[in-house]
Formats: structure tokens, sequence, C-alpha cells
């Protein structure tokens, strides 16, 4: 691809004979005789390089440089000096010029210099590209190398409650043929108790885990996401009554049936809402849920008007075992549970939030499974 | 590695095989108070010799074992002995294993941990549709 340069400088005559040569060399030029004039053709055009006359009437060489440095970072800027204006230039290199070149200056050493300032651009947007996409992969693999943890924890923790609660049942078993004297009979049974309502809850744990990680999915069908969301709303009402919360519905009639399993999409919506509910606490709020369409995919909006995730916790709250309710109360496992599931439909799940005013969870799912997911079922 | 817990001839014989020992001995006596005649097998290859030579109405079987795919000894209890009926034990998020299983003609699947009485009713409902011979 050819380089973009825009050539700025109020002498007309100079401006052209430059321009012509540099297209001779192959670069792709624009031209503008005022800095004014620059600044509309950088709005509207991505230049890979500026090069501006430091002395022009008007918006003068340095103004110009700032501007384009605010409007279009990433584009370089080499400044042309006189020699009366080599403290412009300098100027300009502390302001974020990539160089400066004196009049009159070789045609070569020109192109040199923007060829090079060219490469440092295509670097610089290489290097801003690699680390968003670091970012992103490192979050992604983070939460897969988890789910994998949390089933490996699960599968083998399983077999050991598995057997504890049968050597529970074992004694259970043995104390019914002991005579029923002893005054610790009472008290042994009620630890057996204990031990196996404890192991239930293991149980719910490792499973909640594997759901988190699992790879098998439910069967799909055609979804009327909408009704879906009717049949959930109704179903959390009860709750919400409870701390005095008002779950409204605001849903776009216009969404296409999506192709997703129900009990997965349920499942999610559920968790969100349960935390909404949460979230808002016992003095009272609102919980609104909407639909809507955004290019080809759906969007659930599950917006409360509750305490918010501070900043601090938000990195985290999809984490696996992430909770901040009180021991016992949440295995913060839920938003775990989302992820998995919106994220292997193919689709995302954002969070928006402000401490003390409420959270808005969106997710975002493709109508159409896309490839991953396909893929997933034939595996 | 075999363990005859009861000897009784009205009680339904049942072959466990599960690779964990803790589970397989506690199981076994519980299985044994409620008139089940267990024989037990840490290993499917284990499984697959008593198998040979003995007549079983039912078999409870752990589909995550060390020396063999779960699947893969199913299919050959089924070829040893087509009237058996087996009882597959899962981890849960292996349901597609399990779904698998059941098309391979297993009687059911239950996710461990279990609880006993669920277990009890199917090894019953299982010993009930062989119809308590052996056949094999």
């Amino acid at each position: 691809m050819k380089s973009r340069v825009l050539l700025v400088d109020d002498e007309e005559s100079f401006v052209d004979t430059l321009a012509e040569r540099l297209r001779n060399r192959d670069f792709d030029v624009a031209t503008a005789l005022r800095g004014e004039e620059a600044l509309e053709k950088i709005k509207e055009y991505n230049f890979d390089v500026a090069i501006i006359d430091a002395l022009m009437p008007g918006l003068g060489g340095i103004e110009t440089l700032k501007e384009v440095k605010r409007l279009k970072p990433l584009t370089e800027v080499i400044m042309l000096t006189g020699h009366a204006t080599v403290e412009t230039a300098i100027e300009g290199m502390k302001l974020g010029a990539y160089d400066y070149l004196m009049k009159p200056c070789e045609i070569d050493t020109l192109v040199e210099k923007i060829k090079k300032a060219y490469a440092r651009k295509a670097e610089h947007e290489e290097n801003i590209e690699k680390a968003k996409m670091q970012v992103q992969v490192i979050e992604v693999g983070k939460l897969a190398s988890m789910g994998e943890l949390a089933a490996g924890v699960a599968h083998e923790v399983n077999n050991p409650v598995a057997i504890m609660m049968e050597e529970a049942g074992w004694i259970e078993d043995l104390l019914e043929e002991e005579s029923q004297k002893g005054e610790n009979l009472d008290e042994i049974k009620r630890a057996l108790k204990q031990i196996k309502a404890q192991g239930e809850r293991c149980k719910q744990i490792t499973h909640k885990l594997l759901s988190f990680a699992r790879k098998t999915h439910s069967q799909l069908s055609d979804l009327q996401l909408n009704e879906l969301i009717e049949e959930v709303v109704g179903l959390s009402q009860r709750t919400a009554r409870y701390s005095n919360v008002r779950i409204e519905t605001e849903l776009d009639s216009n969404i296409p049936p999506i192709t997703a399993s129900p009990s997965e999409v349920q499942q999610v919506l559920l968790n969100l809402i349960n935390n909404a509910i949460d979230a808002v606490g016992k003095d009272g709020g609102k919980i609104k849920v909407s639909t809507r369409m955004d290019n080809d995919d759906v969007v659930i909006d599950v917006s409360d008007t509750g305490c918010g995730i501070p900043e601090s916790h938000i990195q985290r709250i999809f984490d696996p075992f992430f909770t901040t309710k009180p021991v016992g109360h949440g295995t913060g496992l839920g938003l775990s549970i989302c992820y998995g599931i919106v994220d292997r439909m193919g689709g995302k799940i954002a969070v928006r939030s402000s401490v003390e005013k409420g959270t808005t969870f969106s997710v975002r799912l493709p109508i159409q499974p896309n490839d991953k997911e396909i893929n997933d079922i034939q595996r | 590695m075999i363990k005859k817990e009861t000897d009784q001839i009205e009680c339904i014989k049942l072959l466990l095989v599960d690779d964990e020992e803790g589970y397989i001995n506690v199981l076994s006596k519980r299985l044994a108070r409620r008139n089940i005649c267990v024989t037990s097998a840490l290993k499917v290859s284990d499984a697959i010799h008593i198998l040979r030579d003995n007549d079983f109405n039912v078999a409870i079987l752990d589909l995550k074992m060390e020396d063999m795919d779960g699947i893969e000894a199913l299919k050959i209890f089924k070829r040893l002995c087509p009237p058996i009926e087996v009882i597959m034990l899962t981890g849960h998020g292996s349901e597609q294993a399990a779904r698998d299983g059941l098309s391979l003609g297993a009687f059911a699947y239950l996710t461990k941990p279990c609880d006993l009485d669920d277990l009890l009713n199917k090894i019953r409902q299982a010993a009930r549709r062989k119809g308590g011979g052996t056949g094999g």
C-alpha cells in the first residue's frame, strides 16, 4: 500500500512541485496551503505522514502540529523549517513531531524521512494491535484454564465425597442394629446427619463447577427469547417482591427466534436476575430486563438500581469462586457459569457499573450459533 | 480383587466396577445389607474375567476407569453377557458419554456421588427388567 502523505505549506508553487515529485516516487499525496485546510483533511482522511511548514500565516506550524497530534495521534509529522525557525522545529519535536528538515531540502532526504516516519507509524499500530490482542488472549485463556482446573478439582473431589457420604450411611446402617441404649446415640445420629448435609453441599459445589467447565450441550432449539424472559422474570418475581424489588421488562417485539439451548439461556438469565436482586438489597429498587437487536446479534440487558460493583472487583467478577457474599451464601460460580455458557454460544457478556447507582449486564447472542458452537456439538 | 459379600441365593447378583477402593468397599457393605450380592472389581480387566465365569443380573460401571474407557467396557460387557443390565456412574458434565452409553444398551446412568436409595431403585428396576434370571 502507498504511504499517504499530507503536504502543508503556504507557498503554492513549492507545494505543487514537491507533491508531483513525491507522487513520482509512488507516494499518495494530498496538499493544503493553510493549517486550517490541513486540519479539515486530517479529520476526513487517515494520513500516515504529514509534512508541515513551520512558518505559515493563520494557523501556524506549531498549532497545526498540535491539532494534528490531537486528532490523529498516530499520524507522524515532519516539520519543514527555514534557518530562522529552527527553534520552532525543536519545539515541534517536543510536541511529538517525528523530525524536521531545513528548506530547501533534497528530495531524496525528504523521501528517506517520510519512509522512516511511515515505518514508525506502522510499528506503532502493530504494537497497539498486539497489546489489544494480548489482553484479550490472556483473559480468555485465563478463564479457560480456570475452567479446566475447576473441572479437574471437581472430579477429583467427587470420589472422596462419595466415599465419605457412603461411610456415613454405613454407620447409620450399623446403628440401626445397635441396641437403643447409650446417651450418645442421638448426638451420633445428629453428627451423621450433618456429615451427610455437608457432603450434599460439596456435591452441589462440584456440580456447579463442572457445569461451568463442561463441554457438552443441552439440546438446541429455536428459542423465542422474549417468551423465555417473561417466564424467567415470572419465576423471579416472588423473590423480588420479598426484597421489595420491581422487575420490569422492555422487550423488542422484532427479535427473531435464536438457535440456542433454552435451559442454558434460562440459567444465564436467572443468575443475572438473582445477582441484580441481591445488588438492590432490602431497601428496594428496580430491575429492568430489555431486549434489542444490534446488527445481527440479539442483546439482553439486565440493569439494576443496586449498589454497583467497585472498580477493584469488576475485573474479577467472572473468576470462579470470586464472591462478595458472606461465606456459605454464594459459591462465586454464578457469573463464571454465565460466562462459560455465553462464550460457548459464540456470544459476549459485558458489564457496566457505577457504585451506588447500579449495574447493567449485557449479553450479546448471535441468532445462529457460530462455528465454535457447531464444532463443539460435533465433538 | 474379588470379594463376595453375601452368598444368598435369592439376592440380586451385582458386579460393581469402580477404581475407588474406598467407594466399592463401603458400597458393597451397604448393598449387601440390602439383600444384594455384590462382587466388586477395581479394574475393567478384572471385571471382564469375573464376568466370563459368573452370572450377574446387574453391573454398576464407573465410566471413568483408569485401565479402560467406560464406554469400551460397556460394549465388552454387553458382548460377553448380553442380558446383563448395566448402570453407569458418571461425573456431572459427562452426560454425553452417559447418553452414548444408553444408546449402546446401558440401562441407566447416575451421577456420582449418588444417593443410595436412587441407586437401589435403579438396581431393582434393572434386575426386574431382566426378570431375575441370568440367561447369559
